[in-house]
């Protein structure tokens, strides 16, 4: 059965040239838990997973399992499952014999090797592909076959360097799921790589997020959702809309977006006329009534505007609106109601009570800087509205 | 509409039969280049001294001991050949892909040396280099395998490199580590199984180039089977072309051997590109 393995990246450092591409990296995994490192391409992630692997060196730090410094033992030696990015069945090998192949090398007796490289293809699902050869597999197959052969050896950790980015986005959402299924009955401790949020919050008991070799924040799925730690996690995150306003009655928590008032928490200590910006997610824009006059406010914390377009996203709609304080906004809509918002149409939205949270003030009459702090942010509703605006299906009236 | 369906055939089955004449008539032009030579050789060596026609000069060639003594020695050098290449080239080759990727055009215009350096000063540099060597290896024609190894080297090279570029060589390694393979084990039993067919293709070529070689072997004053054939060239015209077209007849059963490499390694790149 598999053992219950903790691991731990104590301070890793690792530079490429003058690019640090893990700057102090520290994570702790418990045992049996999942945490997958997201980031954006190039935030360190694969390297943290290839140097617990063994498959590079840091420069400084140390990998710890079950409390055994394994830093500088070689990769055949760790005890670690890994499935790669690229597809990695030895092509010579019947699909069988792949997940047999560890096995074999640790000198297993021939029927053992075949009884749980059976029940290992029949966990995957692929029972009848036994003698397949990699070629005659799909995409989806051999990563299936690939997981199969990483846990056959019993690894103490498990390791996957972004397992279903080759794959088409229906396969790779089955295939997540077997994932995780797998995984919660095995209880193996994994270490999950992507760059895919959606996938990192759906399959992980937490998420750690990177960024130029950083740890942002981590913290359970829910928490780096609902309460990003900074900046760069709202924006990578999730789709977020940056509202640019100004603190106008600090001690009430009372920021104004052009003519409209917004209450947030966090304003206590900033000066009167701060600039600064409000992180809210679409869903937590409620479009409440058509407004009459898009420069209308009917209440504290409701924004006025006017819908400019909108993208049907399935189960929602995603309505693009031009506020009254000059910024374009997401708000998402059961589909069932997308309809009666047609580009043109003027809009009251109220931000959800507690839902937005204030970042990047900077002090009276300066802009604040929020690209210069955090590095792009592709959930950045605000930064660019009219490039974002090309890109979308609109319905204009 | 039976005009319209009349029509349509004719029109789209002349179309490209001008080429396709113009691609047979190429292809007879190219084949004659090679096969009136070879045919006006057949027919020669199948002359008698008396016009007639007989296979005389094929069975005495074939039933003279210098004939079987050359053929074997050179054959022993061929099977060494291909093993000392083997040995060194593959581990290097890999090693080039996986680790030193930036030598690999270092290594690419190194493997061009022995095209621009001519056989006869490899002979003349060998001959100083090993002057002073043991005599089991200077003095015997164990001394062509380091010029066989070197001359072969392009070929070997190329087809290991093909067969290295045609498999995702980093992954493959380090899926075999992780499974607890060490480096070493890793060439054997992952890298080396899925070389084969490279490395039979980079053999059969070796193979050829030995078989025929005569420069080297006429220098150094060594028998092998490209030597006797020049000797019984200039003894008789006949047995010569005979021995030519058994060398030929050899040449072409390793070419078939590569082709058949080069298919079943099309199938192998087919799988790295994604599969189905």
């Amino acid at each position: 059965m598999t053992r219950m393995t903790s691991l731990v990246l104590d301070g890793l450092h690792k530079s490429f040239g003058s690019v640090a591409a893990l700057d102090g990296l520290q994570l702790d995994l418990a045992p049996g838990e999942l945490i997958t490192l997201l980031g954006p391409s190039g935030c360190g992630k694969t390297t943290a997973l290839r140097i617990v692997a063994g498959f590079q060196g840091p420069d400084a730090g140390s990998v710890i399992l079950d409390g055994r410094d394994i830093t500088s033992t070689p990769p055949n030696r760790r005890d670690m499952g890994m499935v790669f990015q690229s597809y990695s069945l030895f092509p010579n090998m019947t699909a069988l014999q792949n997940v047999e192949f560890g096995l074999r090398v640790r000198r297993r007796k021939a029927p053992e090797r075949r009884t749980r490289a059976t029940n290992l293809l029949e966990m995957v699902g692929l029972p009848h592909i036994a003698s397949r050869y990699a070629h005659q597999l799909s995409g989806g197959q051999q990563q299936r076959v690939a997981l199969a052969r990483a846990l056959a050896i019993e690894p103490r950790v498990l390791l996957l360097d972004e397992p279903l980015s080759a794959l088409d986005a229906k396969v790779r959402l089955t295939l997540r799921e077997e994932i995780r299924r797998i995984q919660l009955e095995l209880g193996i401790t994994t270490l999950y790589v992507t760059h895919d949020q959606e996938e990192a919050l759906s399959i992980s008991d937490r998420v750690a997020v990177m960024a130029e070799g950083r740890l942002q924040q981590v913290g359970t799925p829910r928490e780096i959702y609902s309460a990003p730690a900074n900046d760069f996690v709202a924006g990578f995150v999730g789709l977020v809309n940056r509202i640019p306003c100004k603190v106008t009655h600090p001690g009430s928590g009372l920021v104004e977006h052009g003519k409209a008032r917004l209450r947030v928490p966090g304003t206590t200590d900033l000066p009167v006329g701060a600039n600064t910006e409000i992180l809210v997610r679409p869903e937590a824009l409620v479009p409440i009534d058509h407004g009459g006059s898009p420069d209308s406010q009917t209440d504290e914390s409701t924004l006025g505007g006017m819908v400019v377009a909108s993208s049907f996203l399935g189960a929602t709609t995603r309505l693009w609106i031009h506020t009254a304080g000059g910024s374009v906004v997401a708000a998402d809509v059961p589909s069932s109601k997308g309809a009666q918002w047609m580009a043109g149409t003027a809009v009251t939205l109220r931000v959800t009570p507690g839902a937005a949270r204030i970042v990047n003030t900077s002090k009276p009459g300066e802009p604040p800087d929020s690209q210069e702090q955090a590095p792009p942010s592709p959930g950045s509703a605000k930064s660019r509205p009219d490039q974002r605006r090309e890109h979308l299906t609109t319905a204009r009236g | 509409m039976v005009a319209l369906s009349k029509d349509r055939p004719r029109h789209t089955s002349q179309a490209p039969q001008a080429p396709q004449t113009l691609k047979v008539l190429w292809l007879v032009l190219v084949a004659s280049y090679f096969v009136i030579p070879l045919l006006a050789t057949a027919v020669f060596s199948l002359q008698g001294p008396h016009g007639q026609y007989s296979l005389a000069a094929f069975t005495e060639e074939l039933s003279k001991a210098a004939f079987l003594r050359s053929f074997l020695l050179s054959l022993r050098l061929a099977g060494e050949t291909i093993v000392v290449s083997i040995v060194l080239m593959v581990p290097t080759a890999y090693w080039v892909h996986l680790r030193l990727r930036r030598a690999r055009p270092l290594v690419e215009m190194i493997s061009f040396l022995p095209f621009v350096v001519s056989p006869v000063v490899l002979a003349v540099g060998v001959e100083n280099v090993f002057r002073k060597g043991p005599s089991w290896f200077v003095g015997s024609p164990n001394v062509l395998v380091a010029v066989y190894v070197v001359l072969s080297f392009p070929f070997l090279y190329r087809a290991l490199d093909a067969g290295l570029r045609s498999v995702d060589i980093r992954t493959l390694t380090e899926a075999s580590q992780s499974l607890g393979v060490s480096g070493p084990g890793t060439l054997g039993r992952v890298i080396l199984p899925n070389l084969a067919s490279a490395i039979l293709a980079g053999s059969l070529l070796t193979f050829a180039i030995v078989m025929g070689e005569f420069t080297i072997s006429s220098l150094l004053l060594f028998n092998t089977f490209g030597v006797y054939i020049d000797y019984v060239g200039t003894n008789q015209a006949t047995g010569a072309a005979a021995l030519s077209l058994i060398s030929f007849v050899l040449t072409w059963i390793a070419m078939g051997g590569i082709a058949l490499a080069l298919q079943r390694r099309g199938a192998g790149r087919q799988f790295m590109i994604g599969g189905r």
